[in-house]
């Protein structure tokens, strides 16, 4: 009985993290829709946006660290769809992504550059005694932040289906060219796709902040998105919302179940591992299309 | 009459079937190309010219049908085989080696003849070497031929558009092909080069007996090329027969009037 | 690149009217000369903490650019693959007592037969997918190393390598451990260069530019693909075991991570993506940057009257000037510094002799 509780306690808090992991990879599908780039600074911005908040607490309170953070990023992210985007237009799709590491390296820079790299906490003032549901005991600050998650998801779920940019976005992705015969609008709609990026680190940022700390590892954490997307399949938001629940409890349950006997850190590994899977047996992922293929 | 020349065909196609995701393209088509012919396939847009030469050089595999050449059932082989088996191809989109000179694209056509592994490579000492060499001057005769020498050193990709199209007749030419299959050679081009080209393939079909099948809009040029024509429409073969017999044929004329409409 | 070097030159045309060998004959043969008696004209630092490393790092991203510049397919693992050889290598010889050079080329074995593997996905997958495959291998092998019991295990995990022994060569000076990485490093790139210039380099570039044609002319996608992950693993486990014989003496896992690959990605892109000369040129650059820019730093400070910038500082000043590097040469000069030597070249060349120069004017 307590083995089975066991159980299911590691499921639900490994889903209430999972779906912290959709969120960040929704970060990664706005730029993906948007310009088919795998934007690999995503985990940069990440830490960029959580170091930013984090510093500006103590001199402004959390509400106006988060407006100011919101400017900022809105900021960063239209340079960089103009100085770093905007020239590579036309290139390969290895270049551009070569150009996201780049910007990454640029981003993790100036972020501890101008923040310093102590790591540094980040209170939320949730109360962290356990919630208990029955016999199982669920972390309140994991429920809050997964309940926040869940609704980031929703609303850009609703962005994509509801407004004209969002509209735009799949044109776009869909045919490029034809869009812009359309009158979409190619390079507001990017920068509305990258500055929404970046609300995505902000919230990514501040939720992890708050779970692990806000540091240079912060930037692996949103990597760990990617995995989640080749699961879900990168064309599909539902895919991507149900691989990162897949993760999040992979990783539960491999820590709490296979991680005692080998040392630990089987989270770190787990949903690249599964990613690997997929991409040797199932490329196209649980909901993608299977377009990948050659022609 | 039907078995006398599937026997002697070098092409033999059978009830071939192609379709992309319920997008029917090629509805059972049945073609047999014979030795040191020039066989046209003709048909309005649309009308599944392309993916029967994509299913011939193995790049689509036909849900149906088969395919031989030479006599070897080829249906299932996989696309990098084809050119060791002696057929080669050129594209619509030309399709260069952006990044490579004229030169290393055309020895791209000569990698099916080549045996040198990757150590020799690496070693380049006997026998790669002597191979290298031997090629390099296979190579240079197809760029005289041509008339790409001058050309040789250049990157691919920064000669004019005529000149594209001939290195990637070059590197189709490179492989040695008994069967060549030509996708839109003349696209693109004016009247003087249409002359220059239409002369090198019928000096490659009768200098060298190699069988062409050609697919070409230009009507002047399907009709004094040809030995003989097949016209496909909507994946459908509707009529095959000497340019006359084609031009000739009901069907046809309804099959492109019926296009011309749709397309102006 | 390669056969640039000899194709390209238009000095070499004129060969018969002009003694001048041409600029870059004359910078190789330079270079070689200045290989060779590095150990007796620079200081002991310099060879130890910049000649060694230069050149080591120099093979891998040497074996990156086979994979990512020749074949176009993207690999963020090479610092993995250089863990895997270095702890190969170190076990291979301290534990069981293979030969060193025996055990280097284990090392590139081992390193070479996991990226098999890891390319495996290559030919189902294209571009960003296999990104991710990629990535996914840097770390799960990392990981693994931490773990497995032969290697020490823990985050920090490292074995040390006893003296180093050569038949009766005892590698222990600077300058002797100079002399194996230049061996082996040359030995590695004369092959490579071979090797990019023949049938398998052009059968590789040919799938980059495009895959659908480079198969109708016969080249195998499967055999191919395969064969670039091969031979650019082998070189990334042959410079980890030079790490180990020849720069730190250790094998330790914590030297080979993401970042460190992401390094070797920016010296080949800053370097020039396809150039044999411009993996060692990028490697070079990386290296001395962020020397460069302590320098730099320092002399600014000493200039405005502050303190000298702090470790913390530096470090990170250097990875915003690698990011801008990486996107400046991508968006500038996508050939790289390669590329600038050839123009460079081209451009003495013409001062140097005239006629020719003018010669060549007349053909571009």
């Amino acid at each position: 009985m307590g083995e089975l509780m066991f159980g299911i306690e590691l499921l639900i808090t490994g889903m209430l993290i999972g779906l912290m992991y959709s969120m960040v990879a929704l970060g990664f599908v706005l730029i993906y829709k948007a310009s088919s780039v795998f934007n690999f600074a995503q985990g940069a911005m990440t830490l960029f946006a959580a170091l930013t908040v984090v510093g500006l607490i103590p001199h402004v309170g959390f509400v106006w660290s988060l407006l100011i953070t919101a400017v900022v990023m809105c900021v960063v992210a239209v340079g960089a769809e103009r100085i770093v985007f905007r020239p590579l237009m036309g290139s390969s799709q290895l270049t551009i992504f070569m150009g996201t590491v780049g910007f990454a390296s640029i981003l993790e820079g100036a972020a501890q550059m101008i923040w310093g790299t102590k790591p540094r906490g980040l209170k939320l003032g949730i109360p962290a005694e356990p919630l208990k549901l029955g016999e199982v005991f669920v972390s309140k600050p994991d429920l809050i932040s997964a309940a926040i998650a869940g609704l980031l998801v929703i609303a850009i779920i609703l962005f994509f289906k509801r407004t004209k940019i969002g509209l735009g976005l799949r044109a776009i992705a869909d045919d490029p060219a034809a869009a812009q015969v359309v009158g979409i609008p190619l390079h507001r709609v990017w920068a509305v796709a990258w500055a929404l990026a970046g609300m995505v680190a902000i919230a990514s940022g501040v939720l992890w902040g708050s779970r692990i700390g806000v540091h240079f590892a912060m930037s692996l954490i949103a990597l760990k998105a990617l995995p989640v997307l080749i699961i879900g399949g990168i064309d599909s938001v539902a895919g991507v919302i149900v691989a990162g629940l897949i993760v999040g409890a992979a990783e539960a349950l491999g820590e709490g179940y296979i991680g005692t006997h080998i040392g630990g850190g089987v989270q770190d590994v787990i949903a690249y591992v599964v990613a690997l899977l997929f991409l040797m047996f199932k490329p196209s992922g649980l909901f993608g299309q299977a377009a990948i293929q050659r022609l | 009459m039907a078995a006398v020349l599937a026997q002697r065909a070098i092409l033999d196609v059978k009830n071939v079937h192609l379709a992309f995701g319920g997008v029917v393209a090629l509805a059972g088509v049945d073609l047999q190309v014979d030795p040191g012919e020039i066989y046209s396939i003709i048909g309005p847009n649309g009308a599944g010219k392309t993916t029967m030469l994509n299913a011939i050089s193995g790049v689509f595999r036909p849900t149906q049908g088969s395919i031989h050449f030479a006599g070897r059932d080829c249906t299932r082989l996989r696309t990098q085989h084809m050119a060791g088996l002696g057929i080669a191809r050129t594209f619509q989109n030309l399709a260069l080696f952006r990044g490579m000179t004229v030169e290393e694209n055309v020895l791209v056509g000569r990698h099916a003849l080549m045996r040198a592994g990757v150590f020799e490579c690496g070693i380049h000492f006997g026998r790669a070497r002597a191979e290298e060499k031997r090629h390099r001057g296979n190579v240079a005769a197809i760029l005289e031929f041509l008339g790409l020498s001058h050309a040789a050193r250049e990157p691919a990709d920064k000669l004019p558009y005529g000149l594209q199209k001939r290195v990637d007749l070059g590197r189709a030419l490179a492989v040695d092909p008994k069967l060549l299959l030509l996708d839109e050679p003349m696209a693109g081009m004016n009247h003087g080069e249409k002359a220059a080209l239409m002369a090198l393939v019928t000096e490659l079909n009768r200098g060298r007996g190699i069988t062409v099948i050609l697919i070409e809009h230009d009507m002047g040029v399907v009709m004094s090329l040809s030995h003989r024509v097949a016209v496909l429409d909507h994946g459908v073969k509707i009529a095959e027969g000497t340019p006359a017999e084609v031009s000739a044929d009901e069907r046809v004329i309804h099959a492109y009037l019926g296009s011309e409409e749709e397309v102006h | 690149m390669a056969n640039e070097i000899a194709d390209r030159t238009p000095v070499a045309a004129a060969r018969g009217a002009s003694h001048y060998p041409g600029t870059r004959v004359v910078a190789f043969v330079l270079l070689v000369a200045f290989a060779l008696v590095a150990p007796l004209v620079l200081t002991e630092y310099w060879i130890k903490a910049i000649a060694i490393p230069t050149i080591i790092f120099g093979l891998s991203a040497f074996g990156l650019n086979l994979v990512t510049g020749y074949a176009g397919l993207i690999s963020m693992g090479q610092a993995a693959f250089m863990a895997l050889g270095a702890f190969t290598a170190v076990i291979a010889y301290g534990r069981f007592g293979v030969p060193v050079p025996l055990a280097i080329m284990l090392g590139g074995a081992v390193a070479a037969l996991m990226g098999v593997l890891v390319g495996t996905p290559s030919l189902r997958i294209k571009g960003l997918y296999l990104m991710v495959a990629t990535l996914a291998s840097q770390f799960i092998i990392i990981w693994a190393l931490q773990r497995v019991p032969w290697t020490g295990s823990g985050s920090f995990a490292t074995l040390n390598t006893p003296p180093v022994r050569i038949a009766g060569w005892d590698v222990s000076t600077p300058t002797d451990k100079y002399y194996l990485v230049l061996a082996v490093v040359a030995l590695m790139t004369f092959f490579g260069y071979n090797l990019v210039r023949s049938r398998v380099g052009r059968a590789w570039m040919a799938l980059r530019e495009h895959d659908v044609a480079a198969s109708v002319m016969g080249v195998s996608m499967l055999q191919y693909k395969l064969m670039a992950f091969l031979v650019s693993s082998f070189y990334a486990g042959v410079a980890g075991a030079l790490v180990v014989f020849g720069y730190t003496g250790a094998a330790s896992v914590q030297e080979y991570e993401l970042d460190v690959s992401i390094k070797i990605l920016g010296m080949i892109i800053v370097g020039g993506l396809g150039s044999v000369l411009g993996s060692y040129l990028g490697a070079a650059f990386i290296m001395l940057l962020p020397i460069l820019l302590a320098v730099l730093m320092q002399k600014a400070a000493a200039a405005l009257g502050g303190s000298p910038a702090a470790v913390d500082t530096l470090a990170n000043a250097e990875h915003v000037v690698f990011g801008a590097l990486v996107l400046y040469f991508l968006i500038k000069e996508p050939k790289g510094l390669a590329e600038l030597w050839h123009r460079l070249a081209a451009w003495v060349d013409k001062q140097w002799y005239p006629i020719n120069g003018a010669q060549l004017g007349g053909i571009k």
